[in-house]
């Protein structure tokens, strides 16, 4: 649905806060704006008696420029200089594991490799780190991080040691962790501009 | 042979199917190369761009595909019998690579979709470099195609935006001169992309 990708409403820059009906049309929660596409495929958003008319991939734009603000929490074990950005609603983890090798025509072929559920609880986003805290704790560094993706609506990260992780978040889009995680890659690594995410962080 | 049979009755179940849920228009599939090794690179716009092209391209496309579509037994079967290969888009792959050579040496059609995800929001995402770095060390032609109108039918995020008819166009062949990776420049890889993104926006605009 549509707050899987435009994960702030655009006209109050409330995130989380677009839903869709079991009708089709998308609202915000927050502002009562309400969302839809017209007829050469732009979404409109109407508050009010105003109305405004813009390519989706202008919208998102728009809201990309949102940072999400530091909060408290004290489920959160906080290092010396940390700061908490986000806490995810329920996700799992998964890891990546080994599972044979994969026989295609023509000789192709590949090593395969499964993502196996490990854990589930919640993702924590610092300005040093991810976190996951469920049955057990699982932390990786910024600085461990190799590259940062989505497939479908998991969030891949790949660490230096070879170990790659997908968070899936149930209950929120997978867009917006993909995006804050890159943005705080960005952040830690200050001046260096990033090229690209994946499949490996390049500067 | 009997792979082969399936993988045919597979492929004209799939068009049947096709053809009554869109309304496909092609452009240029007269500038597809018959045979010999042709990389072709497409946007990529739903969940269908591989059926809609391996439907539609008068020759067997060998896709590389994300390496978590091969999860399940079903998934890897499907996947040999439409000549899939996976690559894990989180890591480099030199098996991905190599496969993708061998492919080449063999002279068949290798189907990537430079950006290397679906687009979200219905634009053309930055190209991958790692796509573009093979292509100019590949130096065989490449074929550039542009799918319009599916992503409306089948956005990323769910949900549909509206039924527009599709409109699939594919470019002349582009000749790359082999440049292999130890002598490709940074200019060598921003001039190929530049070029490709040139060709994939005016086929799909």
């Amino acid at each position: 649905m549509l707050e899987k990708f435009l994960y702030v409403c655009p006209e109050c820059r409330e995130f989380d806060a677009l839903m869709t009906d079991d009708q089709g049309a998308v609202s915000c929660t927050n502002c009562g704006a309400n969302y839809c596409f017209d007829e050469e495929y732009n979404l409109v958003s109407e508050k009010g008696a105003k109305k405004k008319t813009k390519t989706l991939a202008d919208w998102y734009r728009g809201i990309r420029k949102e940072r999400p603000e530091e909060i408290e929490d004290d489920s959160f074990p906080r290092v010396e200089g940390e700061k908490l950005f986000a806490k995810s609603k329920q996700t799992e983890l998964f890891q990546e594991k080994p599972a044979g090798i994969f026989k295609g025509f023509k000789g192709i072929r590949a090593k395969m490799y499964k993502f196996r559920k490990i854990d589930e609880g919640n993702l924590y986003l610092s300005n040093k780190r991810l976190l996951f805290l469920g049955k057990g704790e699982h932390s990786i560094g910024l600085d461990e991080l190799s590259s940062c993706t989505i497939e479908s609506h998991m969030v891949i990260v790949n660490t230096k040691r070879g170990h790659a992780f997908s968070f899936e978040f149930l209950e929120e889009s997978g867009k917006k962790w993909e995006d804050i995680i890159r943005d705080k890659i960005v952040e830690f690594y200050g001046l260096k501009e990033i090229k690209e995410f994946q499949p490996r962080i390049t500067f | 042979m009997i792979l082969d049979a399936i993988y045919a009755i597979i492929l004209i179940l799939v068009k049947v199917g096709l053809k009554l849920k869109y309304n496909v228009t092609l452009k240029g599939v007269e500038n597809i190369p018959k045979k010999g090794p042709v990389i072709l690179l497409s946007n990529h716009t739903t969940i269908v761009d591989s059926f809609l092209l391996g439907c539609n391209v008068p020759r067997k496309i060998y896709y590389m595909a994300k390496s978590t579509e091969f999860e399940t037994l079903a998934k890897r079967i499907f996947f040999y019998l439409s000549r899939s290969f996976p690559v894990r888009r989180y890591d480099i792959d030199p098996g991905a690579l190599r496969n993708a050579y061998r492919i080449i040496e063999y002279g068949g059609m290798i189907g990537i979709y430079p950006e290397g995800e679906r687009t979200w929001d219905g634009s053309l995402q930055p190209l991958r470099r790692g796509t573009i770095r093979f292509v100019l060390s590949a130096g065989v032609p490449v074929i550039t195609a542009g799918i319009k109108g599916a992503y409306q039918h089948q956005p990323r995020w769910g949900g549909k935006i509206g039924k527009p008819p599709i409109v699939i166009s594919f470019g002349k062949p582009i000749e790359v001169k082999a440049i292999k990776g130890k002598d490709q420049k940074e200019s060598d890889v921003d001039a190929m992309n530049k070029k490709l993104v040139k060709s994939i926006l005016e086929l799909s605009g």
